[in-house]
């Protein structure tokens, strides 16, 4: 096959585009200030809460001798052993309360309405064999924009009651990643990615950002969102990434 | 061929269209709130009420939380203090919880072990311990508080500090000023002079381990080094110049002050350990209140050399003089923030007050509201000021402190009227 002036004009722009692309988002990609990913919690996060303690058990050994410094000085406290653990789901134990749904419309058409939760109670959400089989849903970009609505309508109530952390503060934003279970609930704590803003500002503040973020999503989980998006072949809100900042 | 190209461009535009699209933000309140704090008694001494009691005092001094407890508060066992039961103090309604316990080491000391826990998330947010004699708990329950502070503020410690002041005493014809030193919330409390001589001016050396002051000896000011410690003090400047508002360089090696020579008042440095005082200023008018940039290079000063009270500005060795202060009204008394950030004023306007401005003169902003607040003198994290206020007509001045991100003014507990504060830094 041989191909014409026109479709090798084509071709080589297109090569062009690429080539342009690659290096603009490498270029994009290299102006991310990210950050380690913060150690593992001892808080443990689980799908099902139940009666019984979900809380890692310690070891109910004596306390090392103390061997603290002069005052001033830091001196490391080991923690301490706990010899009768009561029951403490780590996190979200409330049950789910039931949460204004929205029918203000979407600002972008889409095939899932902004209203797609209303009437849905929990157990609907788990995806379920039906006679007929629909297209295999897709994690479109209208579909993603739906989620994140769904995600911080549901969560801004939490957000809304954040204290002031101190001036510069709303100069500071993090990028923030969510690994969700099928049932809403976090798999780990939410996980800074990255961070953007004044250096100093952030070494105050990134900190007590992320405090807030983890205080926002034991507060107001478990997310109830559209089983069938949950990890479609195109991703899904199983891995969601959004920022946090805070306002003026 | 076609096929490819359109997949191509397709690949192109959809990525262009990936890139394009940004990620969701969520935005948080930042509520001008206090948060609820829960500070139970702390387990394994009989002190442990009182350790408790000394927490809830200096986080409720911030003005950023509202202790709950030590009274009205479930115990808990030291075994607890690491690992407390979160739903249960979650249905107490607070934000955080300051647990911990207090352990009786083999050299007679004690420890104080502090956790810091967010209920919210359930989790330890930090926890540290320290080792003080019995008769020191204060400090280490100061210490924990800074601990609490510093990790739900992002800003530095400042709890575990002391404050020297001018204490006053007696009727307003006959009074006696006399220097005196506390802890930051009050406590130990002691007089360093016996009140025969007027004293003014007290202020830190940056270690805090010495003091600058003026006496008036023979109704003469004269600056005086007194050493902490052991008491002593001497004459900065032999002889019998009129010197006064001295303060500290920022490695303490030097002492910054005014000396009226021939009518005029300029300002001069001196080596602490003594030496020939070399002149920075000889300006007609007068040159006073010298204050140090943490950094040692800068000293911003007051003078009326323009025909009322302004500040100004110079290098160290007196060069580059240029006056910072513009408002309507005079300034007085500067202080140049341990941050490096801002300088803490007096405003003369009517009323006196306290305000803050950048080291270039910029972004005034007024703190106080009183009839007669002066003397600034900063917190070692730069985020308090400390002055005193004189209420209109009768009555002995007070000191006070006021948050410069805004909030009202708390009174410091002294047993007697007080004036001129010097914050400390915090202590080792």
């Amino acid at each position: 096959m041989k191909m014409d002036r026109a479709e090798w004009t084509g071709t080589g722009a297109a090569l062009l585009f690429h080539i342009v692309l690659i290096g603009a988002l490498s270029l994009s990609l290299a102006h991310v200030s990210s950050v380690p990913e913060p150690p593992a919690m001892d808080v443990e996060f689980v799908e099902d809460v139940g009666l019984t303690s979900a809380a890692p058990q310690t070891v109910a050994t004596p306390p090392p001798p103390s061997q603290a410094p002069e005052i001033g000085e830091a001196e490391p406290v080991e923690p301490v052993p706990v010899i009768q653990p009561k029951p403490q789901p780590s996190i979200v134990p409330t049950p789910a309360k039931p949460r204004p749904i929205q029918t203000k419309p979407a600002p972008r058409v889409s095939r899932i309405g902004s209203d797609f939760l209303k009437g849905i109670e929990d157990d609907d959400l788990a995806p379920r064999a039906g006679p007929a089989k629909p297209a295999a849903p897709t994690f479109s970009a209208t579909a993603r924009a739906s989620v994140g609505q769904a995600i911080l309508r549901q969560v801004q109530p939490c957000a809304d009651r954040q204290p002031f952390i101190g001036e510069g503060a709303n100069q500071v934003r993090l990028t923030i990643n969510l690994k969700l279970a099928r049932n809403g609930r976090l798999i780990r704590p939410p996980t800074v990615m990255g961070m953007s803003g004044d250096p100093d500002l952030r070494a105050k503040y990134g900190d007590l950002l992320d405090d807030q973020v983890r205080r926002i999503f034991a507060d107001c989980s478990p997310l109830r969102l559209p089983a069938e998006l949950y990890d479609t072949p195109n991703g899904g809100w199983n891995d969601y990434t959004f920022t946090y900042r805070v306002k003026g | 061929m076609r096929l490819i190209l359109t997949a191509l461009l397709a690949t192109v535009a959809g990525a262009a269209i990936a890139q394009e699209v940004p990620l969701p933000e969520l935005v948080g309140g930042s509520v001008r709130t206090s948060t609820a704090i829960a500070v139970p008694v702390m387990p394994g001494d009989v002190i442990g009420r009182q350790v408790a009691e000394v927490i809830a005092s200096d986080l409720r001094s911030t003005g950023m939380f509202t202790p709950l407890g030590p009274s009205g508060l479930p115990s808990y066992s030291v075994e607890e203090a690491g690992n407390p039961a979160y739903p249960s103090w979650r249905n107490a309604g607070v934000a955080a919880l300051v647990s911990g316990y207090i352990e009786p080491r083999p050299d007679g000391r004690i420890t104080l072990a502090c956790y810091l826990h967010d209920v919210t998330a359930g989790r330890e947010l930090v926890h540290q311990g320290f080792a003080v004699t019995g008769s020191d708990w204060r400090r280490a329950a100061h210490k924990c508080a800074d601990l609490v502070y510093s990790r739900l503020s992002g800003q530095q410690p400042y709890l575990d500090t002391r404050v020297v002041y001018v204490a006053e005493t007696g009727p307003k014809n006959n009074r006696q000023k006399r220097v005196a030193i506390m802890d930051s919330d009050g406590s130990n409390h002691r007089y360093l002079t016996i009140g025969r001589n007027t004293v003014v001016t007290p202020r830190f050396s940056p270690r805090g381990d010495r003091l600058v002051y003026v006496s008036y000896i023979g109704r003469k000011p004269r600056v005086l080094l007194y050493d902490v410690a052991s008491g002593q003090e001497r004459l900065l400047i032999p002889g019998d110049h009129i010197t006064f508002a001295p303060r500290f360089s920022p490695d303490g090696r030097d002492v910054v002050y005014s000396m009226a020579e021939n009518g005029n008042t300029d300002i001069y440095v001196v080596s602490a350990s003594g030496g020939s005082p070399r002149r920075l200023t000889a300006t007609p008018g007068a040159d006073t209140s010298p204050s140090y940039s943490p950094d040692g290079r800068r000293i911003v000063f007051e003078s009326d050399r323009s025909g009322n009270q302004q500040l100004y500005m110079m290098d160290a060795d007196g060069s580059g003089q240029r006056r910072i202060s513009f408002g309507g009204g005079r300034y007085a008394s500067p202080s140049w923030s341990p941050t490096g950030n801002l300088i803490a004023f007096t405003k003369i306007a009517g009323p006196f007050r306290i305000g803050v401005m950048s080291p270039s003169g910029g972004g005034e902003k007024i703190l106080t509201d009183g009839w007669q607040d002066e003397g600034p003198s900063w917190a070692p994290n730069g985020q308090f000021v400390m002055f005193h206020r004189t209420p209109q007509g009768a009555g002995a001045a007070r000191l006070y402190a006021v948050p410069i991100e805004g909030g009202s003014a708390r009174l410091m507990p002294t047993p007697v009227g007080g004036s001129d504060p010097s914050w400390s830094p915090l202590n080792n």
